[in-house]
């Protein structure tokens, strides 16, 4: 045990991030392993679903597989993380149980944080688990697909515009697939920093589930106007994933970067917003 | 000289338009065991979350243990435990992982074999080893008072602020959480409120009394028992009238409360005055037609100075 002085002045220099990591730990707990579980679970039901009855069609292409199992992935995922998040800040408040934990020798903002972090890793894992699990099923679809002349000359003779639906779906390469889960992990982020600035400043926890929902919705409604998708926005990666699940290039840097420095942003706001909170 | 446990000056604390503190001035000596009492409403929970930096002042000033709880809040806190009113703890969690988690936030914890035995330690000292693996949903209301005492007292704190521990408490609960702050006593300053003012009189030695956000008393229990002297209690019997309207003609004598018992009566006389004291015995004895039984100096019950007090303030 360090003297009294000595953790107090260990106190001192902690600041804003005195007791993270203890408070990591027991955010961590909300997420680890039932949620984190469930959320894995559900992200393999979607594929399965999609990819069950896929096989059971003649047409064995890559591109609407991809593209039906990203987006109804994203939106499993969003809406989920709106869930999951919209009571962390708010709810313990409405609790007391932020009462409880604010008057132990911790800083304030060391709470937004701890739970944002807890959130980055649960979600980091239920992006990829999934992700990667579904990427060998991905490439055995490819393959079959690709082999399918049949269906090429069909789509050719019908004169239906192949690449985007066809059979010629490029798989993107492990690489890009990677950097398109890290955009998508990024867009979930995202929405896990808007949630606790969203407890930290709204009152009521249905005002907070409705507008993390609808900004949520908006995320991902706007992948699909051009002149957003293109831009540094939480909205341009939705688009990104989406091209990339069509066999398209995708610029994945600017959009990501622009959302990592919104959900910075959001984070800071909730912390300082938290900060002057009077928990009554 | 050591420096006061609490001390706040002029603390003011408005909730838009309800003025919860009007000025509260008060001071808790390190060693003590100070009951805060008061009625609803009167600004107690206000006060102690001032103290831990839940809320803060609109303007006064408040210390803890010499820590400014807005400048140095963070200090502050690593040498106080807190119990809450109506302690709320993550429900999924067991008693002893809510324990930990809170040993885990405090700077310097101990670790491994030793945080498990520094754990064990508190919730046996809380009286629930048995129940050190229940999940906090399954606790009743006593057991989770003493699992709030039991994380309070993690941090081996200089100061334990207890707000209302012994709300809603059976009997039973209610002895077993006194014996409880009196053994936290002996290690630390208890500063906690209360609406019961019999526990006040068997485990304090200090009284704050607040009413509409200011302190009414504030002193020693025997400060605050004695502190009007001039109640006489005065057993009497025979033909009182006589001496009664002769004592009402004094400008002297306040209040005089009668009750009859047969051919007894009991007198509560109040005396305004310092030297009043002088004139009633001699004046009490000189009448002819009653006999003076008893005559001594009225005991006070805490209750009696609460009422007065409190009772007086109410009608701000």
């Amino acid at each position: 045990m360090m003297t009294e002085a000595a953790a107090l002045d260990r106190i001192t220099r902690a600041g804003p991030f005195r007791g993270f990591p203890g408070l990591l730990g027991v955010e961590l707990r909300v997420w680890f392993p039932w949620r984190v579980l469930f959320l894995i679970v559900a992200g393999l039901s979607v594929f399965a679903l999609i990819y069950v009855p896929w096989r059971g069609f003649e047409v064995n292409q890559l591109g609407p597989l991809m593209i039906w199992f990203l987006t109804f992935w994203i939106m499993m995922l969003l809406v989920s993380t709106v869930a999951l998040t919209e009571g962390a800040v708010l709810g313990e408040i409405e609790r007391g149980t932020a009462s409880w934990l604010v008057a132990m020798p911790i800083a304030r903002p060391a709470v937004i944080l701890a739970k944002f972090a807890a959130a980055a890793m649960g979600l980091a894992v239920t992006v990829f688990v999934p992700g990667a699990a579904a990427y060998p099923v991905l490439a055995d679809a490819s393959e079959r697909g690709i082999t399918d002349f049949s269906v090429q000359e069909v789509f050719e003779l019908a004169e239906i515009p192949i690449g985007q639906w066809g059979a010629y779906t490029r798989l993107p390469s492990w690489g890009t697939y990677v950097a398109m889960l890290l955009s998508l992990w990024a867009l979930l982020v995202f929405v896990a920093a808007l949630m606790m600035f969203l407890g930290s400043v709204v009152r009521s926890r249905t005002a907070v589930f409705g507008l993390g929902l609808g900004a949520a919705g908006i995320v991902f409604a706007s992948a699909f106007i051009p002149g957003l998708a293109s831009s540094a926005t939480p909205a341009g990666i939705a688009r990104a994933v989406i091209d990339i699940a069509q066999g398209k290039e995708a610029a994945l840097m600017a959009p990501v970067m622009g959302t990592l420095l919104a959900s910075g942003a959001a984070l800071v706001l909730a912390m300082w917003s938290f900060n002057r909170r009077e928990l009554t | 000289m050591t420096v006061p446990a609490v001390e706040i000056r002029q603390l003011k604390k408005r909730y838009r338009k309800v003025e919860a503190l009007r000025g509260l001035d008060l001071t808790v000596d390190q060693g003590s065991v100070c009951g805060f009492l008061g009625p609803n409403g009167a600004g107690k929970t206000t006060t102690m979350k001032i103290l831990m930096g839940l809320i803060r002042s609109s303007s006064g000033w408040a210390a803890v243990l010499g820590d400014d709880v807005r400048d140095a809040s963070l200090q502050a806190r690593a040498r106080v435990g807190y119990l809450p009113q109506d302690p709320v703890f993550p429900s999924s969690q067991t008693v002893r992982s809510v324990v930990a988690s809170v040993a885990r936030l405090y700077p310097g914890h101990p670790r491994g074999s030793e945080l498990r035995r520094r754990v064990d330690d508190l919730i046996d000292r809380v009286g629930m080893t048995d129940k050190a693996r229940r999940r906090v949903r399954g606790l009743s209301g006593g057991e989770r008072q003493r699992l709030g005492v039991a994380q309070a007292l993690v941090g081996d704190p200089d100061l334990v602020i207890l707000d209302e521990p012994s709300a809603g408490l059976d009997p039973m609960g209610r002895r077993n959480m006194l014996a409880l702050i009196e053994e936290i006593s002996s290690q630390a300053t208890v500063f906690y409120s209360t609406h019961i003012l019999d526990d006040v009189e068997r485990i304090s030695d200090t009284v704050v009394m607040i009413s509409g956000g200011r302190a009414v008393a504030h002193g020693s229990l025997d400060e605050i028992l004695t502190v009007s002297e001039s109640d006489y209690a005065v057993r009497i019997r025979g033909e009182t009238s006589g001496i009664h309207d002769r004592l009402r003609a004094e400008p002297w004598v306040g209040n005089i409360d009668i009750r009859r018992y047969a051919e007894i009566e009991d007198w509560r006389i109040r005396l305004v005055g310092d030297s009043a004291a002088d004139r009633l015995v001699p004046l009490l004895v000189s009448d002819g037609a009653c006999d003076v039984i008893e005559f001594h100096l009225s005991d006070r019950r805490l209750e009696d100075a609460y009422l007065e007090l409190v009772g007086a303030d109410d009608g701000d």
